[in-house]
């Protein structure tokens, strides 16, 4: 799936995921950050959530993200949003420099997620909070290793939450909310599939994810560095 | 469902139990994934799968004594696999080597006594549990008895090579020992813990304690001795003769005895099945043909490559699959019930208790029984799939499309247009209560009429009758409240007539009455035409039918029923019919389609259950029907190219005594006739068997054609005010009422539709073709109608809907 | 994009006349909201959604929203 496509966009808005910023909104309303706490928004885009942050919030905010293009399309939409480009694996701020991190809808899309959360650990100050929004597994079946399952693209780091919530507390982290967001995620793919975007390719994934055992849903958690 | 609700569903399947071969190996290699690589011609995955399991898989692949032959299936048919055979061949040439990962060291010493078999395979374990281990040895080779095989079935060299292996993993090795009381004793402190190999131990006189006959007492379960950190095992030579892999079996106990040990945990729970068991896995071998063993050429050198191929692929990989074998649904969904139960279990409790069941799948059976009546266990998927269902709604999930279809013809029949309760014309009371089922009026209405008279001419005490829905379709909805209340008012109204003996004319209405309205007496049509005897003109139809041999198509629900069946097939062979029944029936007679309101959650799985009873293999469906997907679908899972289930259409004219399964058969293109029609002919000569599909607006003008009948009876009319819409004429080609009713679009919802256009002139014009478009959204569903006027009424050119609701135009 | 089928050309509105344009046209299902790019009449509110959508890819969301 190409996240930088124009028709994609066309659907989903800036915020290329399920729920646009309503699901940031309840994830804040849990954490109750102070006025210019330090978030890192991990995959930002084009920044919807940063300036969303910032703008309503009142968060110092910056994004990461690996696409240059979506960098460059926030700029010129905001032109002073601090947006950088980097990698999730290695990010370029200084242990326990960030109050908060979020990382929607992107987890599930790392090569390595174990990694990424080391990383976010590190850079994270004791007692900080993760907020994590992404596609999971409804069923727990078989497959239960990050990056295993049958599906390709957009679905295919999706695995049962068990799993995650493992590997959270592996990476010093540990789970204080942890809520269903399934809703979200069908309205997506409805959306996708009126317009006729990428039909045969996130669609396809979900009704071949849905037509045996494991059947995509989206949730939303929020943890806190140990 | 609770957590034990789902470990006793799960216990009752029992495809995930090992098949015969690997329960009865004391060490339980997995023969028959083994024995299917070997079947693909991968000798090196083959030898992975002994690995796995096996201590030295390259001695005890040459030597295993193969007690799993013993217990193999296929000696019930014509011989075992020659599972002995194949190991051989595949250790003597793969070109992999066992993997083995220790974990990581612990600061544990354990001394082995004596280099026996069953000692080496204590090591091997040991050291791979990461303890310390030292191999203690009187003599000076290592292998005992594995030193007596004749070098062409067991090289010195492999020996030695797979041995080798206990050096690599850091055992150690002291020969020469003198094993003395002395020197056990020094051992003993030396060392955490000790086994011992009985092999290696003959004749030596250690203080342990001994039974009557000086044998070393050691415990089967366990292999403890008198002496808590001394175990033992092997020596099987002694007993009957030397069994290597028994030998590899008390290694293995040993061991595990001896990690519990220094764990201090508890030695003998959860062992009961170490060593070998019978499984609870049932195969069938009913269809399986029989093909000699293969026997070797090359005699004791074993199987060529060509003959090891050809014998590997006689197994028939033993699973169960019973149910899946004969029913569709379970097929379909690439399951089996085990799996089922755990998926409907996890999604309505671990995740949150939010109720995410996978809807369609337990939306989709038919709750027919077939699945319980094949399955040694009786494993009742319609149980499960009817609970979940309750759940989804109590829990307001349950997405209204799947059932409002079939739930708002339930509140049709129990509506104003059908509904319907008197006594017999100028009667008072009524000592029989005729139910003839809101499905049969509405597809032969005028049998209906005609029996009820006769049953009013047989029968004393009167005869009165009761039209409505016995409330099936909330049953299967897994509505328990709008059931509840049916079946509440039912028995209210029943009461109120006197407590009559219920006639039913349709046995899923009979069977719901028996379970929920105990008191109620209830006989079937059929009973009761036994006795009081078939009416005159019968007999005169056999004619009629394509022959005088024809088949029964007994409905699901019978299948606990024997009693209507023998009655019905009475009843067809007084009208002199000869009966050839079908393979599929008696206990286990098959879903139409209807049941578990599969047509309304699942019309593709519908219409290919149906078919698959309907319409023979390379054979093509009428074409007045829409072949559905997978029509000629008739070859269920496949498995080692077996090929499972094929049911066998017979070309004899069917006869049901269903309403549901009639109309489905006929639908698909099955000469089927309901056994009113013949009991009560129409006199105008036509084929009951030859009366094809009936649309769902037809039925309904049929209920009401026999409400309207028996109020007029009564000197009463229909009290049921026509809607000014339902005065609309319409006109619809054959393929255009097919299509709508397959969408199931009602005749008085187009009405409605045209209705409204044509009053407020909202509608769009074609100026191609000038037709009209118009729409109308009516509870859930927008109806779409496209159409032109004709001669006083109206040309339906197609209908569609959607769901989905539209709010309005965006500025 | 392919919503729009060869025929809607040839519907107009028989209310008032005019020929249909392509607007947003708004959609609710199972709380979720939608937007399709659909032919209507701009003064009646007449939309115009042809057979294939409805039973095509109006199916398959419905399908996906009720989780089946």
């Amino acid at each position: 799936m190409n996240y930088e496509s124009a028709e994609l966009h066309a659907v989903t808005g800036p915020a290329i995921r399920p729920g646009g910023v309503e699901l940031t909104a309840r994830a804040l309303e849990f954490c109750s950050f102070p006025d210019s706490a330090r978030l890192l928004d991990v995959g930002c885009g084009s920044g919807a959530s940063v300036e969303y942050l910032r703008d309503h919030h009142h968060l110092n905010a910056a994004g990461v993200d690996m696409s240059s293009r979506l960098l460059r399309d926030g700029k010129s939409r905001v032109a002073s949003l601090p947006l950088v480009l980097g990698n999730a694996e290695r990010l370029p701020f200084g242990d326990e420099s960030l109050d908060g991190i979020l990382c929607e809808c992107v987890l599930s899309l790392l090569p390595d997620a174990e990694c990424a959360l080391t990383e976010f650990c590190r850079i994270l100050r004791p007692g900080g909070r993760l907020i994590l929004s992404d596609v999971y597994m409804r069923e727990s079946g078989e497959n239960q290793c990050h990056g295993e399952n049958s599906t390709d693209g957009c679905l295919k780091g999706a695995v049962a939450y068990p799993v995650t919530k493992k590997m959270l507390e592996e990476s010093g982290f540990t789970v204080l909310f942890w809520e269903d967001h399934t809703p979200l995620l069908k309205e997506l793919a409805a959306r996708l599939v009126l317009a006729d975007v990428a039909s045969a390719v996130f669609c396809g994934e979900y009704k071949k994810a849905g037509d045996g055992y494991q059947r995509p849903g989206y949730y939303l958690l929020v943890a806190r560095k140990d | 469902m609770e957590k034990d609700e789902l470990q006793q569903w799960e216990n009752k399947c029992i495809q995930e139990e090992p098949p015969e071969c690997t329960a009865t190996c004391p060490i339980h290699v997995d023969a028959r994934l083994f024995v299917k690589e070997m079947a693909r011609g991968d000798v090196d995955a083959a030898f992975q799968v002994l690995a796995r399991t096996m201590p030295f898989p390259g001695i005890l692949g040459r030597i295993c004594d193969h007690p799993c032959e013993r217990r193999c299936k296929r000696d019930q048919v014509e011989a075992p696999i020659a599972i002995g055979l194949l190991e051989r061949r595949c250790v003597e040439n793969t070109t992999t080597r066992a993997r083995i990962q220790p974990l990581a060291r612990r600061d544990k010493r354990v001394a082995v006594l004596g280099g026996g078999f069953a000692g080496l395979c204590a090591a091997w374990d040991l050291l791979k549990k990461g303890f310390r281990v030292t191999i203690v040895e009187a003599g000076g080779l290592l292998g005992g008895s594995l030193l007596e095989y004749p070098a062409d079935i067991l090289p010195p060299d492999v020996v030695r090579e797979e041995i080798a292996v206990l050096e690599t993993l850091g055992g150690e090795f002291r020969y020469g020992a003198v094993l003395d009381e002395a020197a056990f004793a020094r051992l003993r402190s030396e060392f955490d813990a000790i086994f011992m190999d009985r092999e290696a131990m003959a004749g030596c006189d250690l203080p342990l304690t001994r039974d009557d006959s000086g044998e070393i007492v050691i415990d089967p379960a366990t292999g403890a001795t008198g002496e808590d950190d001394v175990f033992a095992g092997g020596g099987t030579r002694f007993s009957s003769a030397f069994s290597p892999v028994t030998e590899a079996l008390h290694g293995r106990k040993g061991a595990l005895s001896i990690e519990r040990f220094i764990q201090n945990v508890q030695l003998s729970t959860g062992r009961e099945n170490e060593g070998p068991f019978s499984t609870r896995l049932f195969t069938s071998i009913a269809e399986i043909e029989p093909v000699p063993r293969i026997i070797p050429t090359a005699g004791d050198a074993g199987y060529s490559s060509e003959e090891a191929l050809a014998e590997a692929g006689r197994c028939i990989q033993c699973e169960c699959m019973e149910c899946v074998k004969v029913c569709l649904y379970l097929e379909r969904f690439e399951g089996y019930p085990k799996k089922y139960a755990r998926q409907i279990f996890n999604n309505e409790y671990v995740m949150h208790g939010r109720a995410h069941t996978k809807n369609q799948f337990v939306n989709s059976c038919s709750t027919c029984g077939l699945c319980e009546t094949v399955c040694p266990n009786d494993f009742y998927m319609g149980d499960l799939c009817l609970q979940a269902r309750r759940t989804m709604n109590e829990r307001k999930f349950m997405p209204a499309s799947f059932h409002e279809f079939a739930l708002s013809d339930m509140a049709h029949a129990n509506g104003d247009s059908f509904a319907l309760l008197r006594h017999e014309p100028g009667g008072e009371k009524s000592a029989w209560l005729y139910f003839p089922s809101c499905q049969l009026c509405a597809t032969s209405p005028l049998p209906v009429l005609t029996s009820y008279r006769y049953l009013r001419e047989k029968l004393a005490g009167g005869v009165g009758i009761m039209l409505g829905c016995c409330g099936a379709p909330a049953f299967w909805a897994g509505r328990e409240d709008l059931f509840k209340a049916s079946i509440a008012k039912l028995r209210q109204q029943w009461d109120e007539m006197g407590s009559p003996k219920v006639i039913t004319a349709c046995s899923t209405c009979r069977s719901l009455f028996t379970e929920r309205i105990p008191e109620m007496e209830t006989q079937s049509i059929w009973e009761v035409m036994e006795d009081i005897g078939l009416p005159v003109g019968a007999s005169s139809l056999a004619e009629r039918l394509t022959g005088s041999t024809v088949s029964v198509a007994d409905p699901c629900i019978t299948r606990k029923d024997p009693q209507t069946k023998e009655s019905v097939r009475r009843i067809i062979k007084g009208l002199d019919f000869v009966v050839e029944e079908l393979p599929l029936s008696g206990e286990k007679p098959e879903c139409c389609g209807f049941g578990g309101l599969m047509f309304n959650a699942n019309p593709g799985l519908a219409r290919d259950v149906i078919a698959h009873r309907a319409v023979k293999a390379g054979t093509s469906p009428p074409s007045t029907v829409t072949a559905p997907q997978g029509w000629f679908r008739t070859r269920l899972r496949e498995s080692a190219d077996t090929v499972y289930y094929h049911t066998k259409v017979s070309d004899n004219d069917y006869i049901a005594y269903c309403a549901m399964c009639r109309d489905n058969l006929a639908a698909a293109g099955k000469r089927t006739a309901h056994l009113l029609e013949l009991v009560f002919p129409d006199h105008d000569g036509t084929d009951p068997a030859g009366r094809g599909w009936i649309s769902w607006s037809e039925r309904r003008n049929n209920r009401s054609l026999v409400r309207d009948a028996v109020l007029a009876e009564h000197g009463e009319k229909g009290e049921a005010q026509m809607e000014e819409y339902e005065n609309i004429k319409l006109s619809i080609s054959d393929e255009v009422r097919r299509r709508i009713d397959d969408r199931r679009i009602l005749e008085n919802d187009i009405r409605q539709v045209i209705h409204q256009a044509e009053e407020t002139g909202k509608r769009l014009k074609n100026a191609d073709t000038g037709h009209f478009l118009a729409y109308q959204q009516s509870g859930n569903v927008t109806f779409w109608v496209e159409y032109s006027p004709a001669d006083n009424g109206y040309t339906i050119h197609n209908a569609y809907s959607h769901r989905m609701q539209i709010a309005g135009i965006k500025p | 994009m392919s919503n729009q089928p060869e025929e809607s050309s040839a519907w107009s509105c028989a209310s008032c006349g005019t020929p249909l344009e392509i607007v947003k046209v708004a959609f609710t299902y199972m709380k979720g909201n939608f937007e399709v790019p659909l032919p209507a009449c701009t003064s009646c509110g007449l939309v115009m959604i042809p057979e294939d959508l409805a039973t095509g890819k109006m199916a398959e969301a419905e399908r996906i929203l009720e989780d089946k």
